[in-house]
């Protein structure tokens, strides 16, 4: 079970350090989201119940959800500001 | 700008914080004070030994009394009674937190009116109801259970408001974040209340003082239950605000 353990954590640290690397700002909030819920596997593995539950919620879905309304509000701006500048993506 | 002697600032304050940090770390694990220290070797002396020798098991399923089988043994889920009964008022001011972020944010984004540049999909109207029955359904589990199973009222809220805010996205009808804010205000004033009728009836604030019950059993720990109902309302409440800030924001009209 350790061995997992040592497993799901490196593949988390990749995910972070991922999220620096990725282009596209969606993307990034998709891998943040995901190394939330490998972190809940985790707490589960370590019969943190209560902090899993917490983790899975909040997590890997309440703060997806708010990037990704605070990503659409930032495309909104650029649109408004000027459809010239295409550095996106 | 930069300051000129920004990076001896820096060094110094680096310094500052490794001094601290070795002063916690050495409070900590001293143990020469044999009994008094955090990392005292004496198990029973420590106020979590209290809290560990509860048990579920029908063989030992006990009559708990309020007073005289040891402090805040009703709930069987160990974290709910050190989280709502030993430390309550440490639970109110992460209330008040939660609270204090969820204000910021209607601080912040003003506009509540919803706009049709989001239209939902076939997949998300049809399948979000049958969703939402599921997680309706587990943040009240969560929440009425906070005193028996892992989970609690800030767990099951979040949950809650999770679905509410897919029902906003989905109906427009859900969006109405009046309805919801008064629902809050109850709850707060119902925690404050809780606590002002345990110091009343019991020594301190936020004091447990119904009868305890039986361990294991759902209506045992009426303080916690009723507390972390409270809770679970106004954390789904605050957070599903924030939610409905972020899209009403995400709608409206003109970009600040």
């Amino acid at each position: 079970m350790t061995a997992f353990i040592v497993v799901i954590g490196t593949v988390m640290c990749a995910g972070g350090i991922a999220v620096l690397f990725v282009r596209s700002l969606r993307s990034a909030a998709v891998i943040n989201g995901v190394v939330s819920l490998l972190a809940a596997l985790v707490f589960v593995m370590m019969k943190a119940y209560d902090v899993a539950i917490t983790e899975a919620a909040i997590g890997a879905f309440l703060s997806t959800a708010l990037y990704f309304f605070a990503i659409r509000r930032i495309d909104e701006a650029k649109d408004k500001k000027g459809a010239g500048d295409g550095d996106e993506e | 700008m930069k300051n000129r002697y920004q990076s001896l600032i820096d060094i110094a304050g680096l310094i500052i914080v490794g001094i601290a940090v070795y002063l916690v770390g050495t409070a900590l694990t001293d143990t020469s004070v044999a009994g008094k220290g955090m990392n005292s070797a004496d198990f029973k002396q420590r106020v979590s030994y209290r809290y560990v020798i509860k048990s579920v098991e029908p063989s030992a399923k006990m009559e708990v009394k309020w007073g005289e089988s040891g402090y805040e043994e009703s709930s069987a889920n160990i974290v709910t009674s050190i989280v709502v009964n030993y430390r309550g008022f440490d639970t109110l001011g992460e209330v008040l937190v939660l609270f204090a972020s969820s204000a910021a944010v209607s601080l912040l984004i003003l506009k509540r009116v919803p706009k049709k540049t989001f239209p939902p999909t076939q997949i998300m109207t049809s399948s979000v109801p049958l969703v939402n029955l599921l997680v309706f359904i587990l943040g009240s589990f969560i929440i009425l259970h906070g005193h028996l199973t892992p989970g609690g009222g800030f767990p099951g809220g979040a949950i809650i408001a999770s679905g509410v805010i897919l029902m906003a996205l989905v109906f427009k009808k859900a969006f109405r974040p009046q309805m919801y804010l008064m629902l809050e205000s109850i709850a707060g004033m119902g925690i404050l209340i809780a606590g002002l009728l345990g110091l009343m009836y019991g020594e301190s604030f936020l004091k447990d003082f119904f009868p305890a019950g039986q361990i294991g059993e759902l209506f045992s720990s009426y303080f916690a239950m009723i507390l972390y109902t409270l809770i679970g309302i106004k954390v789904a409440v605050e957070i599903s605000n924030i939610g409905f800030h972020f899209i009403s924001e995400s709608k409206g009209e003109e970009a600040v």
